[in-house]
Formats: C-alpha cells, sequence, structure tokens
C-alpha cells in the first residue's frame, strides 16, 4: 500500500532520516515508535507533504506521491494539537475539506452528519463551538473531520498524549475501533510503547533516523532484535557481571560477563519445576503493588532482578525474605 | 462583519478608482480660455484667505484651486516637482524664494499690465515675477514694558544691550521672517573675504543675537507671551502687526530702527510647463490688478506693493507704511545665495 | 530534469503573482525612489561627500539633540512598559473596581494623540496651566516648572504610548490559559510569583513587539520635545525634519536620520534574535477562560486601587479640557477662565457653515481607510511568506518591508516625488506627481512596518498544525488562507487597520508636498487654521478639530473593532 524507496530527509546540514525502506500493507494499523527526536514524526510529516523528501520516493499503491503537494495526496491527519479550527464550530470544521470539494451543501450535510454519528457526536455538539468540547470530543472531531474526506491512508500524531491516563486508555480504545469499522490504512507515530503495542498491527521502531525493527507487536516485544528495541520497549532486566558468572557456571549457554544481557521481568519465576530453568538464590530488597501486579526487586549477587507476580490474595512477601528465582537462559538475550 | 468589510473595501476601491480617474482629468485641464482649472500654490491662504479669492475668482470667470501650506513647505514642494509641474500659479512667497525659483527654471516670463505700478526693487528686472503685497519685517515691544525711549532702537541692541537678554522671541529659522531679519543683521557684516561671505565679527554679532534670544517653541503662544510680559518683544511681520493688536485688543510699540526696515515683498508669477499657461496669465493679470490688491488689503489689513492699490488700503496699514517708510537695503542675491547655508551653521552651530 | 518539472508544477499561479506583485511594491516603492534620493543627496558633482559627516559630528547640538533622542528612548522602554502592563493588569488580570471605566480612560490615547495631547498636557501642567495654578496653591514645594524639558517630554510621552499595550498586551492576557494560573496556585505559589513566573514569560513575544515600537516612537518624538522640551531637552527628530526639507542641509538631515535607522536596525536584529529563541505556543489542548485575580493583601489592592484612579485622572484630565475648552474662546484658554458665559457653539458653527467644510474630512477618511486596508492586506501577506519561509528569504524580506522606519516621512516623500515626476517603467510609464495615487503610496510606506511588525507578532501566535490540517484536507494555500488564518488572526488585523487609519487622519507632515490639489487632507486645514500666521482664536480652533478628530476615531475604533471583540 504504502511504500517508502531509499527516503532521506535533511535539514540543512542535519540527518533526520538516512536511506529509510518500508512497506506498510493495505488496512494496517502501522506505528512509528521511538523516543522524541528519532524522526518518526518527521517521517509522518513526509508522508502528509508538509516536508520535502531529499532523495528517496514514497508510494501509495502504484502512485508515486514524493512531488506531489499536500492538498492533492489525499491522506487525512489528526495532530497532537488536534489543530481544530477555533473560529469555526464543530460542523464547520468537519465540513471543511468538503466545502474545499466544492459539494453541494445537502451532501455536505449527509455526509458530515455520517461520519459524526460513526463517530459518536450529537447533533447538538456539532453546533458547539470547538473551545467548548472535553479533549476526548476533540479528538472525534479531529478524526471525522480526517475521515470524511475518505482518505487513502490516515496518520496520526501522538493524537493521545497531553491527555490524563484514564482518558488516554479510553481513547485508545475508542481509536482502534474506528479504525477497525473504517478499515483504513493508519500510519500511527507515538513515544508510548504502551500505545504502539496495544493498538498496532505492526511497529516500527526509531532511533536516531533509522530503523530499528520492524514487526508485530508480538515479535517486536519477544524477539527484540536489538539492545535499542529491548530496553525501549517494555520492562526488562539488565543483567552484568557477577551476575552473569553465576548464570554460566549452571547452564550450558555461555553468555559474555563483559556485555548487558536482557531478560524479561515476567519470565523470571518464583516457582518452576521445568528442568530447562536454573535457579539462583536472592533476597527480597523492595517492591511496588501495583493491584493487578506486584512488581518485586531481588539482589542476586551484587545485581538486581527483577519480577512480576500477579497478585493472588495472598500477603506479598516481606523484604528480607529469602527465595529462589527461575530462569530459562534461552529467554536470556546479548546482543 | 463579513459583509461590512466587504461593503467598505468596495467602497474604497471605488473611491479610489473615482480619485484617481478625476485626478487625470483635472491635470489635464480642458479647452478653451477660463475653462482651465488653476492649481494656485500659496503660503497665504490661511485666515480664509483662501476661501475668498476662491470666490471672487470664480466671480471673474476663473475656476481655481488653492493648495496652501507653510512657506518653506510650499517653496520645497514647488522644487520637487520641478519635472512635472502642477501649479499653474504660485503667490505669497517671499522674493527670496521666487528668486530661487526663477533660477531653477520653474518660472515663466510674463509681466503684466499692472507690473508698472510696483516699484522696481518689488519685482523681477526680467519680468518673472511681481510683487503684490510688502511686508515689513519689524520688532514689537510692550509698551507697558518698554517705552519709546528704553525699547531698543536697532536690532543689535538686542544681544550689545544686557538689558534686553532673553526678552526678545525669535522665530523658527525655517520661516520667511526669521530669516529676513537674518538677512538684514547678516547685511551689516557683508565680507566677501568671510565664512560664507560674513565677517568674523558678524559671526560674533549673529551667535550673539541667537543665544540671548529666547525662540518660541511651536504652538507657543509668542502674542501672548509680549502681553503677558514674558517676552515682551517679539519678531513679527507688517500685516501681523495689525491682525494682532486686534485680536489681542493690544497696541505694540514698533522699532523703527536708522538703517531702515527689511522689507519683504510677496510675488505672484506663473510656472513653467503647464497646460493652462493663458488662463494662468489671465488670472495674474487680474489677480495682481490695482482693484483686487485694494480690496484684498482692505479685507486682510496688507500693504499692497501696487502704489495704486496702496492709496486704498486699510488706515492702520498706510499708517505702518508711513512709520516704516524707510526700507534697508539688502542685497537679495547675496543672501540667496547663502542663507540656506547662513541656516544650516546657525542649526548646528549656535542654537544651544 | 524531472525533478525541476515537478517542482515547477507545484508553483500555481496565484502564489506566482502575489510574488511579482509584492516583489513590485519593494522595489518600486521602497528601493528605487528612496535608494534614489541617499543617492542625490549625499553624491554632489559625481563625488561622495562627507561633508554632512563633518557637520553632524561637529556640532554640539545635534550631538546632544542624538543623545537626549537615545535617553529619551530607552527611558520610555522602562516607564511605558511599566505603565502600560499596569494598567492593563488592572483592567484585564486583577479584580479592580470600576475597571470598565478605567478601561475607557486608558483607551483615551486611541483617539487623544499626537499634537493635540502635548497641546492638551501642557494646557494642564505647563507653568501657567490649569492644573500648575491650582496644585501650585495647594501642594507645598510644587514646582511650577518641572513641566519642562526632560521630565515633562518623559511624561506626556509615557502616557501618549501605551496604545498598543492597550490593544496587544490585553489581547495576549485574555489568550492565557487560566489552567496554568490555577495550576500555580495549586502548587501554593504567591499571587507575585504567579505574575512574574507564569504570566508575565508567557506574554513575552507581545512585550518584544510593544518595546520595539515604544523605543521607536521614543526616537522619532517630535511633537512633545518641541512643545515641552525647552532649552534642556530638544531631541533630534525636529532638527531632521528641517534639515530635510531645506535642498542644502538635506545631506545632514538624511544623514542624522541613517543614525537613527541603524540604531533602530540593531534593535531589531537583536529582538527578533531573541523573538527566536522563546516563543510560547499555548500547549493546553482545553483552554480555560481567564478570570480576574482578586488582589488578597488589603494593603496592596488599596494601593493598586488608588494608583490606577489616580492614572486615570492623568489620561483623562487633558482630554476633558480639551473638550469643554473647545467651547470657549482663545482669551477663555488663555486665561483658564471656564466661566459659563464663555461658552458658545461658535467655534463648531464657524468651522461647519464654511464651503467645502467637510470635504476634507472625506478626503482624509477615504485617504486613511484606503492606505490602512492596502497597508493590511501587504502585511498579511508578506506576514505569510516571512511565518513560512524561516530562512533568508523571510528576513530579506522582513527588512525590506521596514526600510520606511529608517527614513524620515519628509524624505520618503522627497523621495517619491523626485523619482516619479516623470514616466519611468517601473511605473507602468504613468506619472505619479500629480496623481492622488501619490499621496496614498506615501500613506501605505510609512505605516507600512508598524503593521507588519504587529501582524507578524500575530502570526508567530499560531499553531502552524492549524494551516497543515487544512493542506492535508485538500484546501489550496490562498484558501487556507482566507478561510483558516485569516479568521483567527482577524482582531489583530482590524486592530491594525485602526491603528493605522487613525494615525494617519491629520497627517500633516507628509500631506503636505504630496495632497492632490482637488483633494486637501484634513491635516493641511488643520495646520493652516491654528498655525502662528492665523489670529482669531487659533487655540479654540485646535481644540475644535481636536474634539472632531477624538470623534472620528472612537466612531473608526467601535465600527472595526469594538463590534467586533464584543461579539467574541
Amino acid at each position: 500500500m504504502i511504500t517508502f524507496e531509499n527516503i532521506v530527509i535533511k535539514y540543512n546540514d542535519f540527518v533526520a532520516i538516512n536511506d529509510f525502506n518500508l512497506e506498510i500493507e493495505e488496512g494496517e494499523f502501522f506505528t512509528l515508535l521511538g523516543p522524541s527526536g528519532c524522526g518518526k514524526t518527521t517521517l509522518l510529516r513526509s508522508v502528509v507533504g508538509f516536508i520535502d523528501v531529499f532523495s528517496g520516493r514514497i508510494k501509495v499503491k502504484s502512485d508515486d506521491i514524493t512531488n506531489l503537494p499536500t492538498e492533492k495526496r489525499n491522506i487525512g491527519i489528526v495532530f497532537q494539537s488536534y489543530a481544530l479550527f477555533p473560529t469555526m464550530n464543530v460542523f464547520e470544521n468537519i465540513a471543511f475539506g468538503l466545502k474545499v470539494k466544492n459539494l453541494g451543501k445537502e451532501e455536505i450535510e449527509k455526509e458530515v452528519y455520517e461520519i459524526a454519528a460513526k463517530v459518536d457526536l450529537n447533533e447538538k455538539q456539532l453546533l458547539r463551538n470547538v473551545s467548548e468540547l472535553s479533549g476526548g470530543q476533540q479528538q472525534r472531531v479531529a478524526i471525522a473531520r480526517a475521515l470524511v474526506l475518505k482518505p487513502r491512508i490516515l496518520c496520526l500524531d501522538e493524537p493521545l498524549s497531553n491527555l490524563d491516563a484514564k482518558l488516554r486508555g479510553q481513547l485508545r480504545m475508542e481509536l482502534k475501533k474506528l479504525q477497525r469499522d473504517f478499515g483504513i490504512t493508519t500510519i500511527y507515530v507515538t513515544h508510548d510503547q504502551e500505545e504502539a503495542l496495544t493498538l498496532s498491527d505492526r511497529i516500527a521502531v526509531f532511533n536516531k533516523g533509522h530503523l530499528e525493527q520492524v514487526g508485530t507487536p508480538h515479535e517486536i516485544y519477544n524477539e527484540s532484535e536489538s539492545e535499542f528495541v529491548c530496553d525501549f520497549i517494555g520492562d526488562i532486566n539488565k543483567i552484568n557481571g557477577n551476575v552473569i558468572d553465576t548464570i554460566n557456571s549452571l547452564s550450558d549457554k555461555k553468555f559474555d560477563r563483559n556485555k548487558t544481557a536482557f531478560l524479561r521481568t515476567e519470565r523470571v519465576l518464583t516457582k518452576c519445576n521445568d528442568s530447562e530453568y536454573i535457579k539462583l538464590n536472592s533476597e527480597i530488597v523492595d517492591y511496588e503493588y501495583n493491584g493487578l501486579f506486584t512488581k518485586y526487586y531481588y539482589r542476586v549477587n551484587d545485581g538486581i532482578i527483577m519480577n512480576v507476580e500477579k497478585n493472588d490474595g495472598l500477603e506479598y512477601s516481606s523484604i528480607g525474605g529469602k527465595i529462589d528465582l527461575y530462569i530459562n537462559p534461552a529467554d536470556i538475550k546479548q546482543f | 462583519m463579513k459583509k461590512t468589510l466587504q461593503i467598505m473595501l468596495v467602497l474604497i476601491i471605488g473611491a479610489s478608482i473615482n480619485l484617481y480617474a478625476s485626478g487625470q482629468t483635472d491635470t489635464a485641464g480642458e479647452q478653451g480660455a477660463h475653462k482651465d482649472k488653476l492649481v494656485v500654490y500659496t503660503n497665504s491662504g490661511s485666515n480664509g484667505r483662501d476661501q475668498w479669492i476662491t470666490e471672487l475668482a470664480n466671480e471673474n470667470g476663473f475656476n481655481i484651486t488653492v493648495v496652501e501650506g507653510g512657506g518653506g513647505d510650499i517653496f520645497n514642494r514647488l522644487i520637487a516637482e520641478k519635472n512635472s509641474p502642477i501649479a499653474d500659479v504660485v503667490f505669497g512667497l517671499n522674493m527670496l524664494n521666487f528668486a530661487e525659483l526663477k533660477k531653477q527654471g520653474i518660472l515663466m516670463q510674463y509681466e503684466p499690465a499692472w507690473a508698472s505700478e510696483v516699484d522696481p526693487s518689488m519685482k523681477d528686472s526680467d519680468g518673472y515675477y511681481n510683487g503684490i503685497v510688502k511686508q515689513a519685517i519689524v520688532l514689537v515691544y510692550n509698551p507697558e514694558v518698554f517705552s519709546e525711549d528704553t525699547a531698543p532702537k536697532d536690532w543689535p541692541d538686542l544681544w550689545q544691550n544686557p538689558e534686553y537678554y532673553g526678552k526678545y522671541n525669535i522665530f523658527g529659522l525655517g520661516g520667511g521672517t526669521s530669516r529676513t531679519v537674518l538677512a538684514g543683521i547678516a547685511m551689516r557684516y557683508r565680507d566677501s573675504d568671510g565664512e560664507l561671505g560674513i565677517s568674523s565679527e558678524g559671526w560674533n554679532e549673529i551667535k550673539q543675537y541667537i543665544q540671548k534670544g529666547y525662540m518660541n517653541a511651536e504652538g507657543e503662544d509668542y502674542v501672548q507671551n509680549l502681553v503677558d510680559k514674558k517676552i515682551p518683544m517679539t519678531m513679527l511681520w507688517g500685516s501681523g502687526v495689525i491682525d494682532k493688536q486686534d485680536a489681542y485688543n493690544t497696541v505694540f510699540g514698533v522699532m523703527t530702527p536708522e538703517v531702515g526696515v527689511p522689507f519683504v515683498v510677496e510675488q505672484l508669477g506663473v510656472l513653467e510647463g503647464t497646460d493652462s499657461q493663458e488662463t494662468a496669465k489671465a488670472f495674474v493679470e487680474w489677480f495682481g490688478s490695482s482693484e483686487v490688491q485694494a480690496a484684498w488689503a482692505q479685507e486682510f489689513g496688507t500693504s499692497p506693493a501696487n502704489s495704486v492699490a496702496m492709496k486704498s488700503a486699510k488706515a492702520e496699514a498706510v499708517e505702518l507704511d508711513k512709520v516704516l517708510s524707510k526700507a534697508q537695503y539688502i542685497d537679495w542675491a547675496f543672501v540667496l545665495e547663502n542663507v540656506n547655508q547662513w541656516v544650516e551653521k546657525i542649526e548646528l552651530e549656535f542654537i544651544e | 530534469m524531472s525533478k525541476i518539472k515537478e517542482y515547477l508544477k507545484q508553483i500555481n499561479i496565484l502564489s506566482l503573482i502575489v510574488y511579482a506583485l509584492l516583489s513590485w511594491f519593494i522595489i518600486a516603492f521602497l528601493l528605487y525612489p528612496n535608494i534614489n534620493l541617499i543617492i542625490k543627496t549625499f553624491i554632489k558633482d559625481g563625488q561622495f561627500s562627507f561633508r554632512a559627516f563633518e557637520k553632524l559630528f561637529s556640532s554640539k547640538r545635534a550631538m546632544m539633540s542624538l543623545r537626549n533622542s537615545f535617553i529619551l528612548a530607552f527611558s520610555m522602554i522602562i516607564t511605558v512598559n511599566i505603565v502600560g502592563t499596569f494598567i492593563v493588569l488592572v483592567t484585564e488580570y486583577f479584580e479592580v473596581k470600576g475597571a470598565k471605566i478605567l478601561k475607557i480612560g486608558f483607551m483615551s490615547t486611541l483617539v487623544y494623540c499626537g499634537i493635540v495631547l502635548v497641546a492638551g498636557y501642557q494646557f494642564l501642567y505647563s507653568s501657567n496651566g490649569f492644573l500648575a495654578k491650582i496644585l501650585a496653591d495647594s501642594v507645598l514645594f510644587y514646582n511650577e516648572e518641572w513641566f519642562i524639558g526632560y521630565s515633562a517630554v518623559l511624561f506626556i510621552m509615557t502616557f501618549a504610548c501605551t496604545s498598543n499595550h492597550m490593544i496587544f498586551l490585553t489581547n495576549a492576557i485574555r489568550n492565557i490559559d487560566h489552567g496554568t494560573i490555577e495550576a500555580a496556585q495549586n502548587m501554593g505559589a504567591s499571587q507575585l510569583m504567579i505574575l512574574r513566573k507564569v504570566v508575565l514569560p508567557v506574554l513575552k513575544p507581545t512585550f518584544f513587539s510593544i518595546t520595539i515600537l515604544t523605543f521607536l516612537t521614543g526616537l522619532s518624538a517630535i511633537s512633545a520635545p518641541i512643545v515641552v522640551g525647552g532649552k534642556t531637552f530638544q531631541t533630534i527628530n525636529p532638527m531632521i525634519l528641517q534639515f530635510s526639507k531645506s535642498p542644502v542641509s538635506r545631506d545632514i538631515g538624511a544623514l542624522m536620520a541613517i543614525v537613527l535607522g541603524i540604531a533602530t536596525l540593531l534593535l531589531l536584529v537583536i529582538m527578533n534574535r531573541v523573538e527566536k529563541g522563546g516563543n510560547y505556543i499555548s500547549i493546553s489542548k482545553v483552554k480555560t477562560k481567564i478570570v480576574k485575580q482578586k488582589i488578597n493583601n488589603r494593603t496592596v489592592n488599596a494601593v493598586v486601587h488608588i494608583i490606577a484612579y489616580i492614572l486615570f485622572v492623568i489620561y483623562v484630565a487633558p482630554m476633558i479640557l480639551v473638550i469643554l475648552f473647545s467651547f470657549t474662546n482663545t482669551l477663555a484658554i488663555n486665561s483658564v477662565d471656564l466661566s459659563f458665559s464663555n461658552f458658545s457653539l461658535s467655534n463648531y458653527m464657524l468651522l461647519f457653515t464654511r464651503k467645502g467644510a467637510f470635504e476634507p474630512y472625506i478626503v482624509s477618511i477615504v485617504y486613511s481607510m484606503s492606505a490602512a486596508v492596502i497597508v493590511a492586506v501587504i502585511c498579511l501577506v508578506a506576514s505569510n511568506i516571512i511565518h513560512r519561509k524561516k530562512g533568508t528569504v523571510g528576513t530579506i524580506l522582513e527588512f525590506l518591508l521596514l526600510i520606511p522606519w529608517l527614513l524620515p516621512a519628509t524624505l520618503i516623500a522627497m523621495g517619491l516625488i523626485m523619482t516619479y515626476d516623470l514616466p519611468k517603467p517601473i511605473m507602468f510609464n504613468k506619472n505619479l506627481v500629480g496623481s492622488p495615487l501619490l499621496m496614498l503610496s506615501a500613506y501605505v510606506i510609512v505605516t507600512l512596518p508598524f503593521s507588519l511588525r504587529m501582524l507578524k507578532a500575530a502570526f508567530f501566535g499560531l499553531d502552524d498544525a492549524l494551516g497543515d490540517a487544512a493542506k492535508s484536507m485538500g484546501a489550496s494555500g490562498f484558501y487556507t488562507f482566507r478561510r483558516v488564518i485569516l479568521p483567527i488572526l482577524m482582531p489583530s488585523v482590524l486592530a491594525v487597520i485602526v491603528l493605522t487609519f487613525n494615525n494617519l487622519l491629520a497627517n500633516y507632515d507628509l500631506s503636505v508636498f504630496l495632497y492632490h490639489p482637488a483633494y486637501k487632507p484634513l491635516g493641511i486645514v488643520i495646520k493652516t487654521a491654528t498655525e502662528q500666521r492665523s489670529t482669531q482664536d487659533s487655540k479654540a480652533i485646535m481644540f475644535v478639530y481636536s474634539v472632531i478628530l477624538m470623534i472620528i476615531s472612537t466612531l473608526a475604533i467601535y465600527f472595526f473593532y469594538g463590534r467586533n471583540t464584543k461579539r467574541k
């Protein structure tokens, strides 16, 4: 559906994106994930046409859109700030693009009401000034405004940042549902790995202008291909020196003691019969009670290993308690 | 809001087009004597004088538009518009200005019939311009402060006698009156070897004249200052003496120096290169005539340069004319050549 | 090759026309006439003349005046910002009783300005003025002479130049997100700290713009110094005006103007740098409307109220006196006699019974309004380009449009006449001298920098995403500008139009050189009616004109600005 071929984007001398290649499938919810300044927003803006690429091609299906002006690309975008027009009411905001197309009054009304119903905006809300809306309503207006034009692609630029946690969670689900209902190819930019994992069909992890890894959330999480991805996604144990020596002494695998070894927290068990697992002696040094889970910090040798335990209603273990940890050397990654 | 703006825009554009269009026809002019519209530049348009002349001209078959402004401004405008003059006729500026206009080729040679009634000292010998109103430039004082005996007898007294320090008002040097006073002083120290034609002693005197005097701020009522005895002396032009005495219901003492009083003569001339020269000439013929000048003098208290008209001027003007019978000799060519530099030097070096 | 083709395809004809028109305007009106004038001024007999430099730098008076101009400009940055910020805070930010009435008083400088304002103040405070007489009797050690020299000039200029605060700072305060204030309160910040750390920093861009304007106003002050500057505090601009009129001394005038111009330029460069460093765009998704703060400390509250009302009196008193005395005669004005018998309508009758008395009003209103609208259009287009092209193109364009700030109005007028007195190809072989368009173009030129500065600031306050959003929905650049950007900027645009209009309404300095004989503007009529030469009741007549100007300006503000903001 969307193909990036050898894309280079420069700001004066600074290379923001270097030789980037990627293909996004039709109907996919595709996320560009990375820390701020990694080039993900730059890439998104080049898709919409706000930024000229220095070299390379962007194609949508077979059309080369690299040099097409924004207004002719038919790609919808929802901004971080939503960028609703403050001088227009909700209806006018949504109708804006239709008016640009010079559609008749009746047709515009029909389209606006149709999309409004789909994003759950009622007629009363349509007549309100955008500044009177709540954050969630504003997001829905911004999405409706983009979708009413039946774009080939929908781009979302961190639409959930700046919102409180609960609203964010709620809107995340709304977003996912809307995308499924419309079946529209979506490019989503975020620095929030949780958002990326929950929403996406596939994720591209960015770092300093280049692509670290592309894959399904499962692949990205479980089969991280680089230190950066390991570290950036999810909660992970970083194991060093003496602890690696202990692990090496208990298993056939030989890890390099001079490099960090990575192990997902949920892969550290406190009860286990599996023979592939090795046993480490530890002492509880701290815990964080989280309702659903409790996260424990254990001292193993001179290092700290964390794990999460699902709460089963029993009292949690107390600090200073000795406990055996079971890990599978196959789960440990070193790069 | 949008509607209002749209209407405003249409109005403005309409008005601009209209302005432009009518402007074009105005300057193009129409054919036929006296049907031409004349543009008259003057610095003597205030006090309803512009309206008076416009109406009277109209009754006599002239269609004129008066452009008025300060003397310096009108003069500069004429110089700037040299290459495409807008004015057909100019009057009211003094000989100094007219001499410069002539030099720059802005004026046209034309000698009206009434020119013979004007003293040769008050007109151009080549007939480029002719005097209409003479203004004696005098020093007036508050007679309650100075008696005829204690009042200064001549301009140098002002800065040579400590009695008068800070008590005489000098107008801004951009104006004709102040420049004429300066010319009258400078003439006394003429020295072809001196800086800008004035001896070093002369420059010292001029410096004293400026620094011992008081320069009224813009908008400051110097006549009121005189009446209030705050600054009891000021320079003034002849018709102003009569005007201001009326307006402030007071009587001034007038200084009459031995060497005579500098006179400026307001001139009248036709511009070179306009489309309506014949009408302009006819207008000058009419406006400078003794009848019109007499009427003008009656109305505004001026002293006509036209000797015939002078006979029917206002009584006060005739009276003043007698008192100021002696004119100080001023070589206008010399003054014209240097006065701008004099003023520049004074502005930069003497004024504190 | 194909890249070039594609690029060419992107340039649409509309923007090509816009660029062409803008370039033509800049070359024909800003560069050519002014460069022509400078060349003719400084190059004599084919050689560059250094005469002006020697003359200028050896003149004690010129140096003193120059120094005074800078002293005034820098002093004003402080005083105008303090007074301006205070009056805006008491009318918009703090809860002060009677804020609405106060506001009307503080807004008075919008309609009451220039020489008229100076005359009003002088009438009130000068040694034989209205108030001076009362104060001298009641206040011990009252020094009647304070109203001459630096103190008087600074006093008048401070209260005369707060209009920009009242308009632009007010707008900026209204745009503050109340949430940020509440957040700070919640974190235990004191009111003073909130003001200093939360509110004022957000207003920084507005302060920059206003400070530049204030500095320039100070540098180019004319009326106040010549009327109340006395011997001790004359500034450079009256000298510039005088010298630039004289053909012999024009080079000195131009040089003085260039010195001021360089200072202005330096300030602009510095300000632009600083401005780039920190622009605060509200990041709140849901802004809450600002709620006026009650001052908690009782003493402070009382003091603020007292100062606010003292300022109110300072603002309003001269205006009221001018209105009152416009019904009397010069004698009554000079003797400050307000007895009832002196009142009559005769001044007004005199002005309006004259034949053609209304024409100058229509001429000036049409000229000023046309110029204001044209300037607004040019500045909108230009700011849009400057805003989008942040690189060299934008910077160059901006500085080109600010050229008129570097030259006094008289020289700009001279340049226009001397350049377009003969048909020139760049003017389509039309002669501008003799056309009514001459004065219109000059009006546009001189008011350009102010409008540009103000609109540019407004553009910087815009969220870039708005334009991007419109584009992504298929809107062309022009459509986006018309339907999205313009409506948001409209309050600023209208404010700029009104200020430009009021500023030009009674213009004399430019008009006297440029006005078309058939269309005499108001400034000329006022000047000839009130200048020294005329005798009867010239002061009273000036007051009458002031009142009429105030009425026109007030109507303009109401019509263009007031109604619109009220509806919001």
